[in-house]
């Protein structure tokens, strides 16, 4: 090797290139990533699915519970303009579909969803045989 | 079209200790304008803080708290965050000229750009 590894960390090649990658580049190399990412959380009620949909309107989100599964399917469209030059596309387009199995503990009668500011949030409630109970002392 | 209007990004200028995002960006040239259009969701319009100086635009913000504090993590795949993004341009665009607005988890901000000077032709006459 001609290079040092002292050589590349040098600012020399951050200013070489023009189009220096950002700090986290690898997050979107990996092309075939899932889509959406989810949070899943639980209170003594309920649970919450979290995901991250920025740019989705609720008319191109559909989100679907068919025997023991919740799907959340849509698509975001990005159009990229001809006559434009682009220096960064980084924002992707396209379908997307997940699939969630839900178990007894789910009561699949009450599930409620919430799109705001790009972030879909689904309170799914707890049977009651998963609810915390207290027991009192006789 | 001017060439190559956005310089080059730079983290440099934020500490490496400092965690953040730096969020998905397309960041297009149309004829009269430079559009910078950056994934954020789950933030507010109240706590974008946008701002140009010296050729740089950098944006922040917070995640808000839709989460309540009193719900337990059973399985994480992302992480709700603070993001910055930093982008230096050329002389070519306009810091009087510049838009923004939030929508649906979507930031974009719009810059104008220097109107091109004509080139003149002026004769020269031989003496």
């Amino acid at each position: 090797m001609l290079f040092s590894k002292h050589f590349f960390d040098d600012d020399f090649f951050d200013d070489l290139f023009e189009f220096a990658l950002p700090k986290n580049a690898a997050r979107f190399q990996n092309v075939a990533r899932v889509f959406p990412n989810l949070n899943i959380y639980e209170d003594e009620s309920n649970y919450y699915i979290s995901a991250e949909l920025p740019g989705i309107s609720k008319k191109d989100l559909k989100i679907k519970t068919a025997n023991d599964t919740l799907s959340i399917e849509g698509k975001r469209e990005n159009v990229i303009d001809d006559k434009a030059v682009y220096y960064r596309n980084e924002r992707w387009s396209g379908e997307f579909k997940r699939t969630i199995s839900l178990s007894e503990l789910v009561n699949k009668e009450k599930i409620q969803a919430e799109l705001k500011n790009g972030v879909l949030l689904i309170a799914l409630a707890k049977s009651e045989e998963v609810k915390p109970k207290s027991i009192e002392i006789k | 079209m001017n060439d190559n209007i956005v310089k080059k990004e730079d983290s440099k200028i934020i500490p490496a200790n400092e965690k953040f995002y730096e969020p998905y960006a397309d960041i297009f040239e149309t004829e009269k304008e430079i559009k910078c259009v950056f994934d954020l969701p789950g933030t507010e319009k109240d706590k974008i803080k946008i701002n140009f100086e010296k050729n740089r635009l950098s944006v922040e913000s917070k995640t808000t708290d839709y989460l309540n504090a009193n719900w337990k993590p059973i399985n994480e795949e992302y992480r709700i965050n603070h993001y910055k993004r930093t982008i230096a341009f050329s002389n070519a665009v306009d810091s009087s000229q510049i838009d923004a607005k939030y929508d649906n988890g979507v930031l974009t901000v719009v810059i104008g750009k220097h109107k091109k000077s004509e080139p003149k032709s002026i004769e020269i006459s031989i003496k």
